[in-house]
Parts: C-alpha cells; structure tokens; sequence
C-alpha cells in the first residue's frame, strides 16, 4: 500500500529511529511501512494517524478508487 | 545525521537486541551441555546421576525454548507475523523432513540419525525463514 509517511517523517525531521520510538515499533518495521512492503494493523495506522494528525487515508493509499456518493 | 549508535531504540528493538544476545548465549550453553552430558553419562556410576546428567541439555533447552517464544512475544507486529510465519515454516520442513527419513529409516535401514537434532534443525530453517522475509534480529 502506497503511503506518505516518509514525507511525514522528514518534515518533522524524524529519523526512522526516532519515529519507531514515537509509534514504538521496531525500526524494521517503519523501514517496512516507507517502504510498501507492510500494511499496518488498524491500530496501527490510527496511532500513526493521530501521531501525524492526519486521518488514516490521507497517509495511506490503497488504489481503490471511491465510488461516487449517491444523491438521496 | 547521527551515527547510528546515537539513534533512539524503541522498546521492540531493545527487546529484540536483549533476545537477541540471550539466544545465542543458551544456544552455545546448549551445545556445551549436550557435549558435558555425553561426558557425564559414561563416567557416571548410578542410573540416578546418568538421568541428571542428561537432564542439563534438557533443562537449558527448555529455558531456550521459554525465551524464544518470550522473543515473539516482544516483537511488534510486523516482527511478530514474520517469526509465526518462519515458526510455521521450519516446522512444516522439519516434520516432512523427519518423516521422510524416518520411512527410509525403517523401512530400508538408512542411517539411524537421533531425533535430538531436530532442534538444531528447527533452527536453521527458522532462522533461513527469517531472513528470506527480510527481518533480522539486531
């Protein structure tokens, strides 16, 4: 899953050290997450979200796009 | 940017670093106590002391069993879903493994191999699983 966390990351001037500190997982898992090669747990990317201030899919991206809302 | 041993750890990495040494300390301790053991048997003089004696390597690979599942425990996870999966993995390997020779063993008398190696068996392929999914303990 495509996501903006390294972006996030660097302009909080956070090395992946001190981000796995804030989110306390390991530092191979926030290499990982940059990295597209691991999809959080929910609990996860709602602590990254809160971390950051974001809502979970303004950080991550899964390619689907929305459908339309329906007018009632 | 600093050196990497400046860097903070978080709480996975430090556990994951303490596992870490404690596994390849018990893993040596292991090794020595099967080799004192074998020692121990035959200088042993009642059926009492050859039970003890071989009691040690079992009793340190109990503890290193209780460790390493305490390991997984620790681990975040993405850490945690790599080392159940090798976990899954080396035992899958190890089980077909052993049934496979243990046919040849029986039915066409191939080498009888003890079945205390299965442990040291375990680990390789666990460890191989491991690292194939990328994930190293520090």
């Amino acid at each position: 899953m495509k996501n903006i966390l390294r972006e996030l990351r660097i302009e909080r001037d956070w090395t992946q050290a001190d981000l796995a500190v804030h989110l306390g997982v390991s530092r191979q898992t926030i290499n990982a997450l940059e990295a597209g090669r691991y999809d959080p747990s929910l609990p996860l990317a709602f602590k990254i979200a809160r971390l950051f201030g974001r809502r979970i899919e303004e950080i991550f991206d899964d390619g689907v796009e929305e459908p339309p809302k329906r007018r009632r | 940017m600093r050196p990497e041993s400046d860097e903070p750890l978080s709480g996975p990495d430090i556990a994951a670093r303490r596992y870490a040494w404690a596994q390849s300390a018990l893993a040596i301790l292991f090794a020595a106590s099967v080799i004192a053991a074998a020692y121990l048997v035959r200088g042993a003089d009642t059926d009492l002391m050859r039970w003890m004696a071989v009691a040690l390597p079992a009793a340190v690979f109990l503890v290193w069993t209780w460790v390493a599942v305490r390991s997984i425990r620790a681990a975040d996870e993405m850490v945690q879903a790599a080392l159940v999966r090798a976990v899954a993995i080396a035992g899958t390997l190890v089980t077909v493994a052993a049934t496979i020779w243990g046919l040849f063993e029986t039915l066409l008398a191939a080498p009888r191999l003890p079945i205390f190696l299965l442990a040291p068996a375990f680990a390789v392929f666990f460890g191989i699983a491991v690292r194939a999914q990328g994930v190293r303990a520090r």
